[in-house]
């Protein structure tokens, strides 16, 4: 299995990872390296700035395409700043329920809001 | 006549709102008779300025519709000199504690994110920690994201108010509206209609999108509650406030697009941290 590390600073361009765009991008060359059998490093070196608007598309996408299981053994980040650590729990831990109760989330607010 | 007397005091409140839609209203009126719209602030004593991006995006819908808009008789100096800049678009005043009033195409999340950091969040984050810092950011981050995901609106219009007691911040859009968005969702995935969309919009882990997100504005909401701010949402003729208890109403006039503003009181000398949990991010996968 070979290791790709992908540089978040190289594809954004700049310290901040805010913008969706950039994110697709990056989620895109992520289930590349995956689907080809390569284990992914995503390093977030030198990044100073990390919204969810950009972890959602970049990261917790990955979660509508691939197991969980096959996101824990072939995907990591590293370098990030303590900083955003939050920020990266809530959006993987959204991704997990999301994608995982998809249907069955979409029928509990609709039976939440039918006695309104 | 084809003027809208401002009332003396506009403030960001239920009340101010309803005012400056209502204004709105009264300025479709006039266009079925003028080719001009003026709001005369002669008897205005007292002005959010963090309002003023409601005033462009006023000013910007009647432009849209091949009428002239114009603000006159205004003694605020600080509305005023928005004004002017406004339209001889140099729309950035940088003055010590002003936050500029500054608009966007919804697409230049990159450029927001310099203004956060730069107008509105130096200002809050002696009261938070840099892990809540972050999460704060990203929530103001969201609120401007969702313009380009949900709403097809062509402009952001941001504006800030800063005194000792608060900050008011306001991002405007003049799109679909949040009602319009969730009503499309249910009737996408055939389930029932929703009727108060945004107490559930914001609500955690919510959206209409199919893939993962949502307003996510969960730690902005708890800030506020324990910072004693305040949180408002105007969308179509929905309103909503959050100030650790939520209030919803429906207004009698239709804004066309959303106005979020969000208020930190600065007289609160706390600073939250988030819980000290030590965990390693690989490890949530």
């Amino acid at each position: 299995m070979n290791k790709k590390v992908i540089k978040v600073l190289d594809i954004v361009g700049g310290p901040s990872a805010v913008e969706p765009t950039k994110a697709k991008e990056i989620n895109r060359e992520i289930l590349e390296e995956i689907n080809s059998g390569n284990q992914v490093v995503l390093d977030f070196a030198g990044i100073t700035s990390v919204l969810t608007l950009f972890l959602n598309p970049a990261i917790g996408d990955l979660y509508g395409e691939l197991e969980p299981e096959t996101i824990k053994k072939f995907f990591s980040v590293e370098n990030v700043n303590d900083e955003f650590k939050d920020v990266f729990k809530l959006v993987i831990n959204r991704a997990k329920r999301f994608y995982k109760n998809k249907d069955i989330l979409t029928n509990a607010i609709a039976e939440e809001f039918d006695n309104e | 006549m084809n003027k809208v007397v401002i009332d003396k005091k506009i403030c960001s409140t239920y009340d101010g709102y309803y005012t400056l839609l209502e204004y709105l209203s009264d300025s479709k009126f006039i266009c079925k008779s003028y080719e001009e719209v003026k709001f005369d602030f002669s008897e205005n004593r007292e002005f959010d300025i963090n309002l003023f991006a409601i005033i462009v995006a006023i000013a910007y819908e009647t432009k849209k519709n091949g009428y002239d808009f114009t603000i006159t008789k205004v003694k605020n100096a600080n509305l005023k000199r928005k004004w002017q800049e406004y339209n001889r678009f140099d729309n950035l005043t940088v003055l010590e504690n002003n936050i500029p009033f500054k608009e966007f195409a919804p697409d230049l999340h990159l450029d927001f994110d310099q203004y956060i950091n730069e107008y509105v969040y130096k200002y809050v984050s002696k009261m938070m920690s840099d892990r809540l810092g972050s999460n704060i950011k990203s929530n103001l981050g969201e609120i401007f994201g969702n313009v380009e995901t949900h709403t097809e609106s062509e402009k952001v219009f941001c504006c800030g108010q800063i005194n000792d007691e608060k900050l008011d911040f306001t991002i405007v859009n003049l799109g679909i509206t949040i009602r319009e968005t969730v009503d499309n969702y249910t009737e996408r995935n055939n389930i029932k209609n929703i009727s108060n969309p945004i107490p559930w919009a914001v609500a955690e882990g919510n959206t209409t999108k199919i893939s993962t997100g949502g307003f996510g504005l969960h730690l902005l909401k708890e800030f506020i509650s324990k910072n004693n701010g305040k949180f408002q949402i105007i969308s179509g003729d929905d309103y909503y406030e959050w100030t650790g208890e939520e209030k919803n109403d429906v207004f009698n006039h239709f804004f066309p697009g959303t106005i979020v503003n969000v208020e930190f009181n600065l007289t609160d000398k706390s600073k939250y941290r988030l819980k000290n949990e030590d965990f390693n991010i690989n490890d949530l996968f």
